[in-house]
């Protein structure tokens, strides 16, 4: 349907049918506003952290009839994935899942340690201590008190909160959160909130569908993306970024392929490259020399002569003509270091221009605006502009598509690797296809801006109905081919040897997805109210039998 | 409590192993030249198994105990340049039981440090080398690692 063959004639005639743009513009329109995506992506903020993983603790603890202490430690191993969870459970059994999670006997509810004698010696800290100053795990393992404490203590500073395992010697057991909580906090509660604060975390930090933001300075929020992770997302924040790597959004272009290409633009290795290979340091002044000539006998600034071959001062009995081997390899490096340089720069000037087009071009909004707002007070004929800035919106989207289509090209056609499995007719053939694409793309947008750039507030009422027509139209094949272009390196591209490379996150015609506030089910203002009084969540809200346990109740005189 | 166990600690488990120990092995905390006892640094010996590359070797060993113990290991060491794929140039020993992210329990003891030390020396652990001349021979040359570890036996012969 679209010619390809270049030039202008790459984007369509504006003319052609003009039924379908105007559905296109109701339907674009009525979109405008990006909803946010209530279904998958949730942003998770202090106050809905403890209730975004409630769901998961109810579920295995009814389930399995657990406490949620003990719920949590499965959840934390298993990494808050309860289909991984229960797939255990089915596969291997209650007691395999309980034992690869650190779980101990929790089958007894009320375990009852056996008696204890009066006195106990602790081999940790090898006193003897009352019975009524010693703690047993759910594992059977008794110490005292205190170095229970510390030792708890020594493992929240480092970090290691979430798993903290008994003391005897290859004891698998993880300890019980309610216990360490009260020994803890009646040595330090500070650093009891420290824990349940890494507690809750442990929601976030151990959980691939949960991120936190990356924004800088940090927002304090996380975002959970319940269907396909590969996906890029926006925070309430305002930040967007791309949920696989964190880094900002940058699709068409893999999560590999991006990396690689910042690393690049930041070293700027080709230069560095090509300056190693193409100049020579002057052996009296070390300053990098280039050649300009033909004669091999260089003279650098400081007026040293050289040789070009060798590096070396051309003094007295100099001769190197006998490294003709050597001096080959040496050609054919700086041949290949040239090829690569331009060919870097070719995909890095047009990466570049599209960024540098869409900052001047985000001027254009306020411009527009200025324009619409004077419109709308003069004239007096109620019409609507929204086309304008929708537009307006198309083109900055597509400007990132085209802009970062170009780093994906760099790695896909070059010889980083990303192309093993291709042969180089097939290669040729692909990127001559995806290049009519780009091409087909970059034409259009180009239209679309110079239109949007027109001085539409001066222009007659006819004008300005044609103008509306063309960039309806234009925003119309471009979305369509972006979303082409998307397809075809998902697709065709990458999808070629999925196996070895990441795909990339699917084309959203409006945009980044935002996340939407977590609504849960047992999210009632009491409860909201109850914590909102503290920092730190309280758990003690929801454990009777914790709130009753005091120290005695679980050690043993 | 902290800065208090670990002498405390350390005095029992001398006394332990005075009153118990196992076959060949020694261990004893320091004495300074002016005759006082330094409970953190402790020289041991670990002789090699019996039928195995390291019998007939008394290996020496120094274990180094911070403040921070039990909450934390010591840290074990053989003479510098000593031959064996998990043990640092520097001599320092690589095992689960004695890395405080993983195996370490303040419930170990001196006695399970040594004889953990002594399991390890012939059966090393070659998913975690700390030393390419050791672990390059136990992988590639079988016979050549069995003829070093041989030579090392003899050049630490029993004391006596």
């Amino acid at each position: 349907m679209v010619d390809c063959t270049g030039g202008d004639d790459d984007y369509l005639d504006p003319n052609d049918d003009d039924e379908d743009y105007d559905a296109y513009d109701a339907n674009f329109c009525e979109n405008d506003v990006r909803k946010p995506n209530v279904d998958s992506i949730k942003m998770i903020t202090k106050e809905t952290l403890l209730a975004a993983q409630r769901e998961h603790l109810r579920t295995v603890m009814e389930v399995l009839s657990l406490k949620e202490q003990h719920a949590r430690t499965l959840l934390i191993h298993y990494r808050w994935d309860v289909d991984k969870l229960v797939t255990v459970l089915v596969e291997k059994g209650k007691d395999e899942l309980y034992a690869e999670a650190g779980l101990s006997s929790v089958e007894h509810d009320n375990f009852v340690p056996a008696q204890l004698p009066s006195m106990v010696m602790c081999v940790v800290c090898t006193e003897d201590v009352p019975a009524v100053e010693v703690t047993t795990m759910d594992c059977g393992h008794c110490f005292c008190n205190s170095c229970w404490t510390e030792h708890f203590i020594v493992k929240i500073n480092e970090g290691q909160s979430r798993r903290i395992r008994c003391m005897e010697h290859q004891c698998q057991a993880i300890c019980d959160e309610v216990k360490i909580r009260i020994l803890v906090s009646a040595r330090d509660p500070n650093l009891a909130e420290k824990f349940d604060r890494f507690l809750l975390e442990s929601y976030i930090e151990d959980n691939k569908k949960v991120k936190w933001c990356p924004s800088v300075p940090h927002c304090g929020n996380a975002i959970r993306v319940d269907d396909n992770e590969l996906c890029e997302v926006e925070c309430a924040c305002g930040q967007q970024f791309c949920f696989s790597c964190l880094s900002e959004a940058h699709s068409p272009c893999s999560c590999l392929m991006w990396e690689l290409w910042c690393k690049k633009c930041r070293d700027d290795s080709e230069t560095v490259n090509w300056m190693t290979v193409h100049t020579k340091p002057c052996p009296n002044c070390h300053k990098l020399v280039e050649k300009n000539g033909g004669c091999n006998r260089v003279q650098c600034i400081c007026r040293k002569e050289f040789c070009w071959f060798c590096g070396l001062s051309l003094d007295a009995g100099h001769s190197c003509g006998r490294y003709k081997e050597e001096r080959e390899k040496v050609n054919t490096v700086i041949e290949r270091a040239k090829t690569e340089l331009l060919r870097y720069i070719h995909y890095h000037n047009r990466y570049k221009a599209h960024i540098d087009s869409l900052k001047l071009e985000s001027k254009l909004k306020n411009t527009i605006q200025e324009k619409i707002s004077w419109l709308e007070e003069t004239i007096t004929t109620n019409i609507d502009y929204r086309w304008v800035t929708n537009g307006l919106y198309r083109l900055f989207r597509s400007r990132r598509v085209l802009s970062f289509s170009y780093p994906f090209a760099y790695y896909m056609f070059g010889d980083e690797g990303f192309n093993n499995n291709m042969m180089k007719y097939e290669r040729d053939i692909k990127q001559s296809l995806f290049e009519d694409q780009q091409q087909q793309l970059e034409a259009n947008v180009e239209k679309l801006s110079s239109i949007l750039e027109d001085h539409f507030d001066q222009f007659l009422e006819d004008e300005v109905m044609k103008m509306r027509l063309n960039v309806i139209d234009l925003s119309a094949v471009i979305d369509k081919l972006c979303k082409e272009l998307y397809e075809c390196i998902g697709n065709d591209l990458l999808g070629y040897h999925q196996w070895t490379t990441p795909s990339i996150a699917p084309y959203m015609s409006n945009g980044v997805d935002k996340a939407s506030e977590l609504v849960c089910k047992d999210m009632k203002p009491s409860h909201t109210k109850k914590n909102s009084g503290k920092d730190a969540i309280c758990f003690t809200d929801e454990w009777p039998s914790v709130k009753r346990l005091k120290t005695d109740d679980f050690t043993h005189g | 409590m902290s800065g208090g166990i670990a002498r405390g600690r350390l005095a029992e488990e001398r006394k332990a192993w005075r009153k118990n120990h196992p076959h060949g092995f020694v261990a004893k905390p320091e004495t300074a030249p002016d005759g006082s006892v330094n409970l953190m640094v402790w020289q041991c010996i670990i002789p090699g198994k019996p039928s195995t590359d390291w019998e007939g070797g008394n290996f020496p060993l120094t274990l180094h105990f911070s403040e921070d113990y039990p909450s934390k290991p010591p840290k074990c060491k053989f003479p510098q340049g000593f031959f064996h794929p998990n043990v640092y140039p520097s001599g320092t020993v690589c095992l689960s039981i004695l890395n405080e992210d993983s195996g370490w329990r303040p419930a170990i003891t001196v006695k399970q440090i040594l004889v953990g030390i002594q399991d390890l020396l012939d059966q090393p652990n070659p998913a975690d080398p700390a030393q390419t001349d050791g672990y390059q021979l136990f992988i590639q040359e079988p016979v050549e690692y069995k003829e070093r570890v041989r030579q090392q036996a003899k050049q630490y012969p029993p004391l006596i």
